[in-house]
């Protein structure tokens, strides 16, 4: 058990994440275009709930602790994509949560890498690799960008399933409280 | 008049004009600013001047310190802090400038600066400028737009790209610094986009 942040490879196998990018490029995306947050595109509805159960699991395991999921976004980038630290103080969970990304590309575009930074200083940057999942607490002081892509990335697309946790107990104590 | 820029030339009220009445905010741009043996000269200063790899949030590039090291741009520099410039930018926009922050850019292909306004609460930067030494027709992508925004409770709520500007060899722009004075660098596909940029401060 750690807290430390990390990268898992080989979450899910090529031909899942395949299975993943079809299913949800038929379910359609939401534009996301606010120049001085970021451009990519989401999708906040779909649900795959096998896969997020399985993911909770896999971080309890790591953390040691019991989760709930609060969040899910499936995220998709293209060439010109970003996003950029105002976009996630704008609208990260505002208390101390575990943050966990899968990545389900067909291809690494060495570029689209995420950077979680505390003030000035970054503090884990996250590659982009097909299969893998990072998983990565966030107390309030840490947000996070995500690189541009360049045209190097030519028709590359980077897929990605964004799970917000947070410790069971803490939610079931901020449910009480409502 | 100085050896690098004659602002004697300068049509001092029609720029204040210009000034005032440009969208989506306050800029002007002055073609032919420093002429073509002045440009060459420049550009092989850069040449000399060591540049290092940023990378950040919002860019990556190649740029020099605020230290210059090569004397030519230093001379450049000092010509654009001078008494002279400074009552010309003061006439322009309207605004007194002090003293002045200059670097040497390079932006090859891949390189950007993503959308961002200069303005920081408590950092005396007054007016943005830059000095574009791109020799014609080398260099695909990097040019400059500026954006339309919208404004509710002290943040930007809508902004829309409103126009372009492009990099052309001794051209100057100058445009204002403010919370809503959004602007970016487009990626480079080619070449190699070059300047000399930074602002004038406020004292």
């Amino acid at each position: 058990m750690t807290d430390e942040p990390m990268v898992i490879p080989n979450v899910v196998s090529p031909d899942y994440a395949g299975v993943l990018r079809e299913s949800l490029d038929a379910a359609g995306y939401h534009a996301f275009d606010l120049a001085q947050q970021g451009r990519y595109s989401f999708n906040d509805s779909y649900t795959e709930p096998e896969l997020i159960d399985q993911l909770r699991q896999m971080a309890e395991r790591i953390r040691g602790v019991q989760f709930t999921v609060e969040k899910t976004r499936w995220l998709r980038f293209v060439r010109g994509d970003y996003t950029l630290l105002l976009s996630d103080h704008v609208s990260r969970h505002p208390d101390n949560h575990t943050e966990l990304t899968l990545d389900f590309s067909e291809r690494a575009t060495n570029e689209a890498e995420i950077v979680y930074v505390r003030g000035e200083q970054s503090v884990f940057i996250v590659p982009q690799w097909p299969g893998q999942c990072a998983i990565v607490d966030r107390p309030p002081g840490v947000l996070r960008y995500e690189r541009y892509l360049t045209h190097k990335v030519g028709d590359s697309a980077v897929y990605r399933l964004r799970v917000t946790l947070a410790a069971a107990n803490r939610a079931a104590a901020r449910s009480a409280a409502t | 008049m100085s050896n690098w820029i004659d602002f004697a030339r300068w049509d001092l009220d029609a720029l204040a004009r210009e000034w005032r009445q440009a969208k989506p905010f306050p800029h002007v741009i002055l073609d032919g600013a420093v002429g073509g043996e002045r440009v060459r000269e420049l550009r092989e200063a850069m040449a000399k001047e060591p540049h290092w790899p940023g990378r950040g949030e919002l860019f990556d590039f190649l740029s020099s310190t605020e230290n210059l090291q090569n004397e030519t741009l230093r001379a450049f520099r000092d010509a654009l802090s001078s008494d002279e410039a400074r009552r010309a930018i003061a006439a322009i926009t309207g605004k007194e400038v002090g003293g002045i922050e200059m670097r040497s850019f390079v932006y090859l292909a891949g390189h950007y600066l993503l959308p961002h306004s200069d303005w920081r609460e408590g950092v005396n930067r007054s007016i943005a400028y830059a000095l574009y030494l791109t020799p014609k027709e080398t260099c695909k992508g990097g040019e400059l737009k500026l954006y339309d925004c919208a404004v509710e409770r002290g943040e930007i709520s809508r902004a829309v790209e409103a126009k372009t500007v492009e990099h052309r060899e001794g051209r100057l722009v100058l445009f204002d610094v403010a919370l809503a004075t959004l602007h970016r660098v487009c990626e480079v596909q080619s070449g190699a986009r070059l300047s000399l940029a930074g602002w004038f401060l406020h004292d």
